[in-house]
């Protein structure tokens, strides 16, 4: 994929170009907010990813700028520790996802993907993933046929978990996108939560479970890796 | 770059808030009036200015009072002599008229009869005759052209003023022609005396020191008072912070003022006793961390290279790390939120739909600790306010619960009587002494026996801001054995 990073500061700069770039992205450094909106109006990119604080226009004026003259890239927000509320007021601003400094680069690495393969409309009534299958509008999960009750919290994971397939969902993803925590618990409600779903989806069947895998240190999948 | 690791800053590049410029406690304020709007004529003294004002104010006013006063007094002493004057000249010229017309005198008789009383030197009267047409037959008499009938005050130029009054005499026997004697004297003006201007002068000089004394006197109290205040406030800023201003106890606008300000300094001085207290608890909580942190570092930089051994230390780095910054978030948020920067425009919050999700969340959570959570929430309350703080809260005090409660908790939302909701989370864990409940609310403040448990010491403290923003109160209480811990929003309007 081909990114544009804008970030005043080197050090941040550098390695983003470095770790995007072991992962095989095709990187563009802009040291501040005039270069990086003149590139991101004139040149076509896969993601943009903008700090929000920047000399010359910040991110959010960035995203306004590009949203008005109807560029649709993709556009994930970088912001300092503490901006809670600012989570809202750049979602406003249309940006598609925000991370809050310092992250773990895997925990960008998840979001880019997700944002890449973020599906064009929401308009499907069924979701499926291998044999397992979502009723959106009757909310009633079938695997192999079979009706598994779930609690509405479980339905909400894995509805999340279902739009997403295959990809790599971070703790903070799955925080944030189900439970609408923008703050780290104390306890490990993600995990709970999985390995209920993961129970459940699973009761009556042989063998080891392979629907939802774990990534070590990461997050969870669903599905083949795709 | 994969294994984890954060990237080591947090990337917000270094901008400051503008430098204050540098006050350090030492320095004086700068001097009143320095760059003010003082004359460089007027000292600078309160005392002595007061003192210089009032006398001249008391000179003015004794110069105009006493010199308008005069001048009254002499306008009215003026025309009571003129009266006098007046019945005097008119009893003289009615000496000319006899009562019955046979004993009237002739033109030539009148006309000797007058000039013989104006030869008299002694008499103060001097008189003049005139036809009715005008024509002078005795006189003159300075200062009037012809004959009149009324009294007048005449300036002659060149003499004394006069007052003068006029008769008619018909026309009889022997005087053929009406005639008109007119008969004046002189009459004195007060207004001559030559010292008086130079009396009212020395009058006014005499009190004007007089009035710079009082003022003086009463100002000089005032400054001292004001130096007492303005001594006591000095040595505040020199950091004693436990110092008030003196109170004279009188009640009166000095005192009202030094009271405020008293009332301004205790709750500085508590502010800063807290921010003295949050601080010393930030420096603990986050050295502690991180002084384990660079140990755990050096010790494996001496060590020789060995791939699994150095994963595992810097896999401990990080995760040390990410508790210190989880410190600074929850730090930083809790200002933000008693900043009250977050007080966007309130917006109904379904409460029980909230609580709902996050109980039944945590019901999964507590099932997994051997715990039991149970769930009682009526359905279909709402609060103004922000949902992601009151999800927060409730995420907290649910927490809290679990950490450091007991194996049974309930978590209840509920009306009471006047219609507000009320929100419970109870647990039948060990509690809180009833001495340390206030304590817990504030940042960093942790139970010994929590020391060694995961979280912040900060979960509380946001609970309490968030609430406080809510206008909700925020008891803990005994649950009998354990803690309950119960937020109470006020009912709506």
């Amino acid at each position: 994929m081909r990114i544009l990073v804008i970030e005043d500061e080197p050090a941040m700069a550098d390695q983003l170009r470095q770790g995007l770039g072991e992962m095989g992205h095709a990187v563009e450094v802009a040291p501040d907010g005039r270069q990086g909106l003149h590139r991101a109006v004139t040149e076509p990119y896969d993601i943009i990813v903008t700090d929000r604080m920047l000399p010359g226009p910040d991110g959010l004026t960035i995203l306004r700028v590009l949203r008005s003259a109807g560029i649709a890239t993709p556009v994930l927000v970088l912001t300092a520790l503490g901006e809670v509320e600012s989570r809202v007021e750049g979602l406003d601003a249309g940006a598609d996802d925000y991370l809050t400094k310092p992250f773990v680069f895997e925990e960008l690495r998840a979001r880019l993907q997700a944002l890449a393969r973020r599906p064009a409309g929401g308009a499907e009534t069924h979701l499926r993933v291998a044999d397992v299958e979502m009723d959106l509008l009757r909310r009633v999960v079938r695997r192999g046929g079979r009706v598994v009750e779930l609690l509405p919290t479980e339905k909400r994971l894995l509805e999340y978990m279902l739009r997403h397939p295959g990809q790599v969902l971070t703790r903070t993803m799955l925080l944030e996108q189900v439970w609408e925590f923008n703050f780290d618990p104390n306890t490990n409600i993600v995990d709970v939560h999985v390995s209920r779903l993961r129970r459940k989806l699973d009761a009556g069947r042989e063998g080891p479970s392979t629907l939802i895998r774990t990534v070590r240190g990461v997050g969870y999948a669903i599905g083949t890796a795709g | 770059m994969s294994g984890g690791a954060p990237p080591p800053m947090d990337g917000t590049s270094p901008r400051r808030p503008p430098a204050d410029p540098p006050s350090p406690a030492g320095t004086e304020p700068a001097a009143p009036g320095a760059g003010g709007r003082a004359s460089p004529l007027l000292p600078r003294s309160f005392a002595l200015r007061v003192a210089l004002a009032s006398a001249a104010a008391v000179f003015l006013v004794c110069l105009l009072g006493f010199g308008l006063a005069t001048l009254r007094a002499q306008i009215r002493l003026e025309s009571r002599l003129r009266d006098h004057a007046d019945s005097s000249l008119q009893q003289e010229l009615a000496s000319y008229m006899p009562p019955t017309l046979k004993q009237a005198l002739g033109q030539a008789e009148l006309v000797d009869e007058v000039a013989r009383h104006n030869v008299n030197p002694k008499l103060l009267f001097r008189a003049a005759l005139w036809t009715a047409e005008g024509a002078l037959l005795l006189g003159p008499l300075p200062g009037a052209a012809t004959g009149f009938t009324d009294c007048r005050s005449l300036l002659p130029a060149g003499g004394p003023p006069l007052r003068a009054c006029g008769l008619a005499f018909p026309a009889i026997e022997g005087r053929p022609r009406p005639l008109i004697l007119v008969a004046a004297m002189e009459v004195t003006r007060i207004e001559d005396d030559p010292l008086w201007p130079l009396t009212l002068l020395l009058l006014g000089l005499a009190a004007a020191p007089a009035a710079a004394g009082v003022g003086f006197a009463y100002s000089r109290r005032l400054e001292r008072r004001l130096a007492a205040v303005t001594g006591e406030a000095r040595a505040v800023m020199a950091g004693d912070l436990a110092r008030r201003l003196p109170l004279q106890g009188t009640g009166d606008e000095i005192d009202r003022l030094v009271g405020t300000v008293n009332v301004m300094l205790a709750r500085i001085e508590a502010l800063v006793r807290d921010l003295r207290e949050v601080t010393d608890n930030i420096a603990h909580d986050l050295r502690s961390p991180l002084a384990r942190t660079r140990q755990m570092l050096e010790a494996a930089l001496r060590r020789a290279r060995d791939p699994e051994a150095d994963s595992a230390t810097l896999a401990r780095a990080v995760a040390e790390t990410d508790a210190v910054l989880a410190t600074f978030a929850a730090l930083l948020r809790i200002a933000r939120v008693e900043a009250g920067l977050r007080q966007a425009p309130p917006r109904a919050v379904a409460l029980s739909a909230l609580v709902g999700f996050l109980g039944e969340t945590y019901e999964a959570v507590a099932e997994e600790r051997d715990r039991v959570l149970a769930l009682d929430v009526a359905p279909g309350i709402t609060v103004p306010g922000d949902t992601a703080l009151l999800r927060e809260a409730v995420t907290n005090l649910l927490e809290n619960a679990l950490l450091h409660g007991g194996r049974r908790l309930c978590l209840s939302l509920s009306r009471d009587a006047a219609g507000g909701a009320v929100l419970a989370m109870r647990d039948d864990g060990p509690g809180i002494p009833a001495g340390e409940r206030a304590k817990v609310l504030q940042r960093f403040y942790r139970l010994d026996r929590s020391r060694n448990t995961p979280g912040t010491g900060l979960g509380l403290a946001l609970v309490a801001a968030t609430a406080r923003l809510h206008g909700a109160s925020l008891t803990l209480g005994d649950a009998g054995p354990g803690l309950v811990v119960t937020l109470r929003f006020p009912a709506a309007g």
